[in-house]
């Protein structure tokens, strides 16, 4: 058996360090999914509490599978949090709430006197998946920043293998036409 | 429209094969083609920008939250007995006045017997009266 099946074994059994190191592990990757869709770090500190809290209450119910970890569990229930969320506080947004989140995440970085080649390089990239479709973006995210494979990002966004496929592909011709049209 | 419908099939098609080639090069890092070879250079520039992203988890007391599930789970219990209860006084309510009613309970059939003799003793009383007075009379 590998230490984190051991980990989550003992998590299920009521082992708060175990969850803890599970937590310790994991909120890093659920915290950047979080905050690439807020960009506000409050507003992900408290998120990232509220997926723990939940998934502290139901990890008895969680399944060890092959090829999916637990991270895609946590990433699901990440996701559907913060579609919980946008939808209960919709009611209260300001304007400039309303823009896109992403685009907001592009513009809160330093000046450009401040950026270094590699840091443009990073707010072009920034911007251009900011214009990108929510889908393609969140596959984009997950797939080639948090490193996870085609299957793992199916799971967490319910789509099979070879639709995840698609949308990459899409993702990457879009991303590719955006940089090569536009002098962002 | 048939024509049509050929075109955007075979264009799904194209795509579906091109997504399958760039994954495949994608996991084994072979470049077979100028725009695969664009995507992987694409790709490898959204890897750097996980560095980018500051992470402040917070502190998440786990163990005060078992606490308070625990306090929760008391009233958890209670409320199935709470339920019992409930259906039982329904059922009381329902009950209850038949249950009293002279249809049903043995206790009231013995009251009505004995008011029923009380009755008949009455009236066995009164006609006894009636013949002493018949008698009298006629002595007179």
């Amino acid at each position: 058996m590998l230490e984190e099946e051991k980990l989550i074994e003992k998590a299920k059994k009521g082992d708060i360090l175990a969850f803890e190191k599970i937590y310790r592990k994991h909120g890093p990757k659920v915290f950047r999914f979080l905050y690439w869709k807020t960009s506000d770090i409050e507003t992900t500190k408290d998120l990232v509490q509220e997926v723990f809290l939940k998934a502290f209450k139901k990890i008895k119910s969680f399944k060890i599978k092959k090829g999916v970890s637990i991270s895609c569990w946590l990433l699901r229930i990440a996701r559907n949090t913060v579609i919980d969320f946008y939808r209960t506080s919709k009611p209260t947004y300001s304007l400039e709430a309303l823009e896109d989140p992403v685009l907001k995440l592009a513009s809160s970085q330093p000046l450009p006197s401040q950026l270094t080649q590699r840091n443009l390089e990073n707010e072009r990239l920034k911007k251009a998946l900011a214009k990108l479709p929510e889908i393609q973006r969140e596959v984009i995210v997950l797939r080639f920043i948090e490193g996870l494979s085609s299957k793992e990002v199916g799971e967490i966004l319910k789509k099979s293998d070879g639709a995840i496929r698609i949308i990459q592909y899409r993702a990457l011709k879009k991303l590719r036409e955006i940089l090569k049209n536009e002098k962002i | 429209m048939m024509m049509k419908w050929f075109h955007f099939l075979k264009q799904k098609r194209e795509e579906k094969k091109k997504a399958e080639v760039l994954e495949k090069e994608i996991l084994n890092q072979k470049i077979a083609s100028k725009e695969n070879e664009e995507f992987l250079l694409l790709i490898k520039e959204l890897k750097l920008l996980k560095e980018e992203i500051p992470v402040f988890l917070p502190e998440i007391d786990f163990k005060s939250q078992e606490k308070s599930e625990m306090k929760l789970k008391a009233p958890m219990i209670l409320r199935p007995a709470l339920a019992g209860v409930g259906v039982i006084l329904i059922f009381l309510a329902i009950f209850l006045p038949n249950l009293f009613s002279p249809k049903f309970s043995g206790l009231n059939k013995k009251a009505i017997a004995k008011e029923k003799e009380l009755i008949k003793k009455q009236i066995l009383v009164h006609k006894e009266t009636e013949k002493k007075a018949e008698v009298i009379l006629k002595n007179l």
